[in-house]
C-alpha cells in the first residue's frame, strides 16, 4: 500500500480581508459631439516623376481642377458644391479646403477618380492627404507637421 | 494573464463577427436588387439563404407641350366662331405626340437616351451608374404622350429630377415640353390602371369643356386624382412626392 503523497498541506492563507468594493465610477457629465457641418481636406499634387518638381499651386488653378473633377463624377449638382480654399502654399505646394460634411465622401471620390489637368507638358494631378470633420486632428498629417507627428 | 486576454479577445471577436454577419445579412437584399441578373431577374439566388425580391419604382409620366398659341376664351365658344373642329383646351395641351416629318423617330430609345444624357449632365458618372442599370422605358405611348419608366428603388429622386430639368422633346428641332410625373409605384399593375383610368377621365373631361361646362366633375378628379373606385391611390398633386409604393402593393402579385 502506498503511502498517500505526501503533499504539503495547502498554505494556509490569511483570510482575505474583503477589498475595497471599488465603487462604479459614475460620468459627472457626458457630451457627445454634434456632426459638425463642415469637413477639411488637404491636397497635394502627385509628383509624376521624382526629377520634375511638380507644377506650382494658385487659388484659381486649384479652383478650376477641383470644378473639372466635380462635374466630371458629379455633373452640375458636383460643381456646385461650395468649397472655400482656406490656404494655397506655393512650395511645397498644397492646399487645405473646406466643404459642408455631407459632401466630403462624395468630393473624395471624385478627386480620388479624376485624370489631372494637364497645361502643355505638365500634368497636374492631385490627391487628398488627409480629410475629416476636425480641422486640428488633420494638420498634423499635413505638409508642415508630418515630420512632427510621424 | 495571457490565456485571459486570449478569451476576452475572443469573445470580442466573436460578437464582432456575428454583428458583421448580421449587417452582411441585411445588406444582402439591397445589393441584390441592385445588381442586374443576367439570365433571369427574377429568380433567387439558390445560394443565399435569403428570400431576396427585385424592388423597383414605376414612374408615370405625362408630356405636356407649352408652345401652344394663346386660347381662345372658352366663352366664346369655339364650335360657332371657327370652322375647324373644335378642341378643347384640355386635349390640346395634352396632345398626341407627333412630328411633322416622320413618326419614326418616335422610338422610346431616344427619349431613353435623352433621360440619360440629361442624368450624366446633372449627377454626373455617379449618379449615371447608380441608376443606369435598370433604367427602361417600359411603355411608350405616343398617342396620349405618356410614358412609364422603370427606375430603382432607392433613387428614382434623381430621375425625376433629370425629368424636371428636361425642356424639350429629344427630337431634332424638337418642341418644347414638360415632363410632368403623374405616379410612383413598386408595381406595374398600378401603373398600368392609374394610366387607364387617367385616359379615360381625360376624355370625360374633355367632352364636358366642350359642352361648355366649367366646372366639371372629371376635370376635377383628373387634376385631383380622387376617384371613388379606388382608395388607395395616392397620385401626385401639385408636386407633393408620395411614394404610394407600399409592401401590399407587391403581395398583390
Amino acid at each position: 500500500m502506498t503511502q498517500p503523497m505526501d503533499l504539503d498541506p495547502p498554505p494556509l492563507l490569511p483570510s482575505p480581508s474583503p477589498l475595497p468594493k471599488s465603487h462604479k465610477s459614475t460620468p459627472l457629465t457626458t457630451l457627445t459631439l454634434p456632426p459638425t457641418t463642415l469637413s477639411y481636406a488637404s491636397l497635394t499634387p502627385l509628383s509624376p516623376s521624382p526629377s520634375s518638381s511638380p507644377p506650382p499651386l494658385d487659388p484659381l488653378l486649384l479652383k478650376s481642377y477641383l470644378t473639372s473633377a466635380l462635374s466630371q463624377f458629379l455633373g452640375q449638382t458636383g460643381a456646385a458644391i461650395p468649397i472655400d480654399i482656406l490656404q494655397v502654399n506655393p512650395s511645397p505646394p498644397s492646399a487645405w479646403i473646406r466643404l459642408p460634411r455631407p459632401d466630403l465622401a462624395a468630393f473624395s471620390a471624385a478627386v480620388a477618380s479624376f485624370g489631372g489637368i494637364s497645361s502643355g507638358k505638365e500634368k497636374l494631378v492631385l490627391k487628398v492627404e488627409a480629410a475629416g470633420d476636425f480641422l486640428g486632428a488633420l494638420i498634423s498629417r499635413g505638409e508642415g507637421e508630418r515630420d512632427i507627428w510621424g | 494573464m495571457t490565456w485571459f486576454n486570449g478569451s476576452l479577445f475572443l469573445r470580442v471577436y466573436l460578437r464582432n463577427s456575428k454583428l458583421k454577419l448580421i449587417h452582411h445579412l441585411l445588406s444582402i437584399s439591397p445589393t441584390f436588387s441592385s445588381q442586374p441578373l443576367a439570365q433571369n431577374p427574377r429568380s433567387q439566388s439558390l445560394n443565399s439563404p435569403i428570400m431576396v425580391r427585385l424592388k423597383d419604382r414605376y414612374l408615370l409620366v405625362n408630356i405636356l407641350y407649352t408652345d401652344l398659341p394663346p386660347s381662345q376664351p372658352s366663352s366664346s365658344s369655339s364650335s360657332s366662331s371657327s370652322p375647324n373642329t373644335p378642341v378643347s383646351d384640355l386635349l390640346r395641351y395634352n396632345q398626341p405626340t407627333t412630328t411633322a416629318s416622320a413618326s419614326a423617330d418616335l422610338k422610346p430609345q431616344t427619349l431613353l437616351r435623352d433621360i440619360r444624357n440629361e442624368i450624366t449632365s446633372l449627377f454626373g458618372d455617379c449618379g449615371a451608374g447608380k441608376v443606369n442599370h435598370n433604367l427602361q422605358v417600359k411603355y411608350f405611348s405616343p398617342a396620349t404622350s405618356t410614358f412609364i419608366l422603370r427606375v430603382s428603388r432607392e433613387h428614382y429622386r434623381l430621375v425625376w429630377a433629370a425629368l424636371s430639368f428636361m425642356q424639350s422633346f429629344p427630337v431634332k428641332n424638337g418642341r418644347p415640353c414638360i415632363y410632368r410625373v403623374l405616379r410612383v409605384s413598386g408595381t406595374m399593375r398600378k401603373v398600368e390602371k392609374e394610366t387607364i383610368r387617367r385616359a379615360r377621365l381625360l376624355i370625360l373631361a374633355a367632352k364636358e369643356e366642350l359642352k361648355g361646362r366649367s366646372s366639371s366633375d372629371s376635370l376635377g378628379a383628373l387634376l385631383r386624382g380622387d376617384s371613388t373606385s379606388q382608395q388607395r391611390t395616392l397620385p401626385i398633386v401639385g408636386g407633393q412626392d408620395v411614394d404610394s409604393a407600399s409592401e401590399d402593393d407587391m403581395v398583390e402579385d
